[in-house]
């Protein structure tokens, strides 16, 4: 090239003619995402929940506010629909297991947008997939969040405030949902697909203009992804039981 | 009506005017945060981040000056913080961006057998991030030099100087690693 080489001008506008021609992906619609009216939309603690969760909850969001510990919030992986930031340094190695206040409804369960597995199944169709291992769901929440977010919740036995299993399934479309956790990630295969586990009491944020969806969640929870769609299941029971449930989604 | 009435209208919560703002540049924020980072899913996070920050800063800017750049120094901020958290845990990263449908994580393999665009922007990537940024903002997104600067909060002048040495040291970077592109365009005349 070197005996003809552009000149500035030419150059310049070569660059120019030829960036023209970028072929660009499709632009995403961003509006839903960020859409004003949405914030009315968004997910409300009840008082009780507030009352149950008020400690615990503004000690991590304040933890996370402080700048020096803001700073050290990073992106670690990412799984679908889910990134999971890292908030350093870990609180400790050791995890204790996750406990539910007694007689108070777990968040999970005054998610808004309830509805039943029918109108679920007739809104989302084939992506509404239930794990063989557990059968039906006893509740059903259907959000909207950039895309539908599905929420399945199986009921302790003998406690129907606290949830034994929850399934998340989130669409492709679904906004910049985050967990936000202090432990490690372990790494784990859902029928040969990469999958996270997490370990400790965490948070989930939804990002949506002008304000933030979060949930403390006080379970493990697994993460992994099958054909674009996020899955999320949250259990206090061992990784080996997570596996077994999360392999019987067909 | 105006880019600043609709600011004004969106500040008061028209949210009408909000969408408007929305839908006529998200197209030119998705498209500078895909050329900084190479991946749609990507790209898509960062396009509604830079709009639920400029929503949140909507009281501040001053509609004086024109809302396009604004939007892009968001963006690319955001580009930026995100690339050096993607390069301190890449290894950790590529292990799942494989499965990732809409993921390009190596868009260099995939685009530059298909057209002297992609190959130049193959080249673009290899240049110091300064560099990248004010050649995407001028030449793929074609903003002014004013544009560029307020984009970039720097003179006009410096956007000139800038852009001169950035024009060069892609020249270079392409006369070593992609001759073909130039002799193309010389076939073609």
């Amino acid at each position: 090239m070197s005996d003809n080489r552009p000149a500035d001008d030419q150059w310049e506008a070569f660059v120019r003619d030829t960036a023209r021609d970028f072929p660009y992906p499709p632009t995403p619609d961003i509006l839903p995402a960020v859409r004003q009216p949405a914030q009315s939309q968004l997910p409300r603690r009840t008082a009780r929940w507030r009352l149950a969760a008020a400690v615990v909850l503004s000690a991590l969001v304040a933890a996370l506010a402080v700048p020096e510990v803001r700073a050290a919030v990073l992106e670690v992986l990412r799984i679908g629909a889910v990134r999971i930031f890292l908030v350093e340094p870990p609180v400790s190695t050791a995890t204790p297991a996750p406990t539910v206040t007694p007689g108070t409804p777990a968040p999970v369960l005054n998610l808004p947008g309830e509805t039943s597995l029918e109108l679920a199944r007739a809104r989302l169709k084939e992506r509404v997939r239930l794990p063989a291992e557990l059968g039906d769901p006893d509740r059903v929440f259907l959000q909207y969040l950039g895309g539908p977010v599905l929420t399945l919740v199986w009921l302790a036995a003998d406690d129907p405030n606290t949830p034994e299993w929850v399934l998340q399934i989130l669409d492709r479309d679904v906004s910049a949902s985050k967990e936000m956790y202090r432990g490690q990630p372990r790494d784990v295969t859902v029928n040969g697909r990469p999958g996270v586990w997490l370990e400790d009491v965490h948070e989930i944020v939804f990002y949506r203009i002008t304000g933030e969806s979060r949930r403390l969640v006080e379970a493990h929870v697994l993460v992994w992804e099958i054909n674009g769609i996020t899955y999320r299941l949250e259990t206090t029971h061992a990784l080996a039981d997570a596996l077994r449930v999360a392999e019987s989604v067909p | 009506m105006s880019e600043a009435d609709l600011i004004h209208r969106a500040r008061r919560g028209d949210g009408a005017a909000w969408e408007t703002l929305v839908q006529s540049h998200q197209e030119a924020v998705f498209r500078l945060a895909y050329l900084l980072l190479g991946d749609a899913g990507d790209a898509e996070d960062v396009a509604q981040e830079t709009f639920i920050r400029a929503f949140r800063f909507l009281a501040q800017f001053d509609t004086s000056r024109r809302w396009r750049p604004w939007l892009f120094s968001i963006a690319a901020n955001l580009a930026r913080n995100r690339r050096r958290a993607a390069g301190r845990y890449f290894a950790h990263l590529r292990r799942f961006a494989y499965h990732s449908p809409d993921n390009i994580t190596d868009p260099e393999r995939e685009a530059a057998r298909h057209s002297n665009a992609q190959a130049l922007w193959q080249a673009i990537r290899q240049l110091d991030p300064a560099d990248q940024e004010i050649i995407y903002l001028r030449y793929f997104l074609e903003l002014s030099v004013d544009e560029t600067a307020e984009a970039l909060h720097v003179a006009a002048g410096t956007v000139k100087s800038r852009l001169h040495r950035a024009l060069k040291r892609l020249r270079d970077q392409v006369e070593r690693d992609f001759p073909a592109l130039w002799a193309e365009r010389l076939a073609d005349e």
